[in-house]
């Protein structure tokens, strides 16, 4: 199943994302008629400043299996659809009681009047993984507007996979300019390839 | 086999649907003594302000989805654990493998008088039909309502919205148990502020009910009489557990459960407001109360049903209030050293001891919560943090690279 990957040591800053987001999320789906909004869309995804200079960290729903949001909503507002594996929210049900922002150890969870939600008042709003865009074969928005790849869209053990590709790769160039010699074989490989082979015929005889 | 779960509150419902996710073929029996569908304690207030039915949390086809045998208004006079049969209202026994105590709490109102009719309450959708039904009628232009706990705030402030004139008795502070004298202060403006009369110390100290048949009015210690057209007790709740007097089941507040909880008698388990559980994060025993409990528990139950060896991790002590304007959310203990900043109407409290977040309180804004929740129950050492806990930008890109080191 797809999801989006966040690589806080990618990420700028430049709060991209979150425009997208809003836009995506408005009733307009453009950026300059959305500005006019009312309610106002909002963002679901937060850039936060990190710990150190220059840091940053773009905070979104991990849509959770098990999701503790999900468990103890007292209306079954937060449901996860089954085919996209994603935990969504149903605002037409939520009472706003604040106990799924409670549970969430990731703080996704905000409340404020939403242009989908007919009750004219605050509901509890989160990342939906563009459930829309996800049924039409597009990426997210976030993922699609991020310019320097610290959101990703995809399978997550591709992703775990590639990187560990990555990370091989440049191990191996680096020791190889540091010591030039390493990557010619060590004696001891010569003499198991020779043992290898005799035993080999051994086998075969 | 064949699971009887008592009770379909949160606890007992979250038992079937687990039971039923995981094994398409035990045989389920559900007994609730209300007459509806499974209903959700806590969007009842929402019902009775917009009349939609979120409370109906699972639908009214509930026991039709899940292949349950459902029996509403039924209840249980006896269990009897050594032939594996409870008996019930009107003579009928029935019999069972496996047995769920999930039955809940009911009002708990130590004051004189308090078995009069006339005392309205919150603790059903019954008693909140009646109550309700008493303001709809016209009948009742003014409430009195006993108690300023979480539900009793509640009550009186669905009552105002409602266009009654509400007198609330606070007889210490307005939610002892759960905040701090300053975060109580601020609940008590904002509740006066939306037209609720408080009497407080000496004037709210109410000792019984009185009334010839029925309770009309409240009378305190000093001996002032105070009347209303509708009375409302929101003085605490006790487990439902009269019925388990003579099984054998061992209760002493709730039905005391272990680890795992099982009560001491083989075959019958018990979860939700009629079990006394542990607080997760201190060991002590209690009832704690909350939809989420009750929920983790009966999921709890249903693991342990299917053969699955899972242990409780204990009760969480929260709650969170909706109906004040402002949220406002209580978290974990209020003991040792304290964090305190005031950003306009928002208040935030953090409590450390030896460097780790034992409790919080957070008005006005509560983001954040989920990652003071999390590092409380990790029993994370926060010292290196501590200074930018209460920082407004505090938050997942302050806590990753902390953690990641």
């Amino acid at each position: 199943m797809k999801t989006v990957f966040v690589n806080p040591e990618r990420c700028v800053g430049c709060m991209q994302c979150q425009v997208a987001c809003a836009v995506e999320h408005s009733q307009s789906k453009n950026l300059y008629q959305a500005v006019f909004e009312v309610p106002k869309p909002r963002p679901r995804i937060y850039v936060a400043p990190g710990l150190y200079l220059n840091t940053s960290f773009p905070n979104k729903c991990r849509h959770c299996d098990p999701a503790p949001c999900m468990e103890v909503c007292p209306t079954g507002a937060i449901t996860r659809n089954a085919d996209l594996d994603i935990v969504v929210i149903d605002g037409n049900k939520c009472i706003t009681c604040a106990m799924c922002a409670m549970v969430c150890p990731f703080d996704v969870i905000r409340y404020y009047e939403s242009a989908t939600v007919k009750l004219d008042k605050t509901v509890a709003v989160k990342c939906d993984h563009c459930i829309d865009r996800q049924r039409q074969g597009k990426v997210p928005a976030c993922v699609e507007v991020c310019k320097v790849n610290a959101l990703v869209f995809g399978d997550p053990n591709e992703i775990a996979k590639s990187a560990a590709g990555r990370l091989a790769k440049l191990v191996s160039v680096a020791t190889g300019a540091i010591h030039p010699e390493l990557p010619r074989l060590p004696a001891t490989f010569e003499a198991w390839r020779k043992w290898g082979e005799e035993s080999g015929k051994v086998n075969e005889r | 086999m064949k699971i009887l779960i008592v009770g379909a509150g949160p606890a007992g419902v979250t038992v079937a649907e687990t039971l039923r996710q995981h094994d398409d073929r035990v045989e389920i029996t559900m007994l609730s003594g209300e007459p509806t569908p499974p209903y959700s304690p806590p969007a009842m207030l929402e019902y009775f302000t917009t009349g939609r039915e979120v409370h109906l949390w699972r639908g009214r086809d509930f026991a039709e989805r899940l292949g349950i045998t459902y029996r509403a208004g039924t209840t249980v006079v006896a269990v009897e654990p050594a032939q594996h049969t409870v008996r019930l209202e009107g003579g009928e026994t029935l019999g069972y493998d496996r047995l769920v105590l999930a039955t809940g709490g009911r009002l708990y109102t130590p004051i004189a008088g308090e078995e009069k009719p006339g005392i309205y309450n919150f603790k059903s959708l019954t008693a909140a039909e009646e109550l309700l039904g008493r303001v709809r009628s016209g009948a009742a232009r003014s409430a009195l309502i006993v108690g300023a706990g979480f539900i009793g705030v509640e009550i009186a402030l669905l009552l105002a919205d409602l266009g009654l004139e509400v007198t609330q008795l606070v007889r210490s502070r307005v939610m002892r148990s759960m905040l701090d004298p300053e975060t109580s202060q601020i609940v008590l403006g904002m509740i006066e502020a939306r037209g609720v009369r408080v009497l407080q110390d000496d004037a709210a100290d109410a000792v019984a009910f009185v009334g010839d048949a029925r309770a009309e009015a409240v009378q305190m210690r000093s001996g002032d009489v105070v009347s209303a057209d509708l009375l409302v007790a929101a003085t605490g709740l006790k487990p439902n557990v009269a019925y388990l007097h003579g099984s054998g089941i061992e209760t002493k507040w709730g039905v005391l459960v272990d680890d795992h909880l099982r009560t001491n008698v083989a075959d019958v388990y018990a979860a939700g407001d009629v079990a006394e559980t542990f607080d997760r994060f201190t060991g002590e025993r209690y009832v704690h109360a909350i939809f989420p409990n009750a929920v983790a528990q009966g999921r709890i139950v249903a693991y342990n049903l299917l053969g699955w060896d899972t242990a409780y991790e204990g009760a969480d002590n929260m709650n969170s209030l909706k109906h004040l304007g402002l949220p406002l959310m209580a978290v974990g203990r209020m003991t040792g050293e304290e964090l305190r900043v005031q950003r306009g109407a928002e208040l935030r409290k953090l409590y450390l001891e030896d460097n780790r977040i034992v409790g919080f309180r957070l008005v006005g804004d509560v983001s954040a919560a989920g990652i003071f929740r999390s590092l409380m129950n990790r029993r994370a050492d926060v010292g290196p943090l501590r200074h930018r806990l209460l920082d407004p930008k505090f938050g997942m890109g302050t806590v990753i690279p902390y953690t990641a080191q």
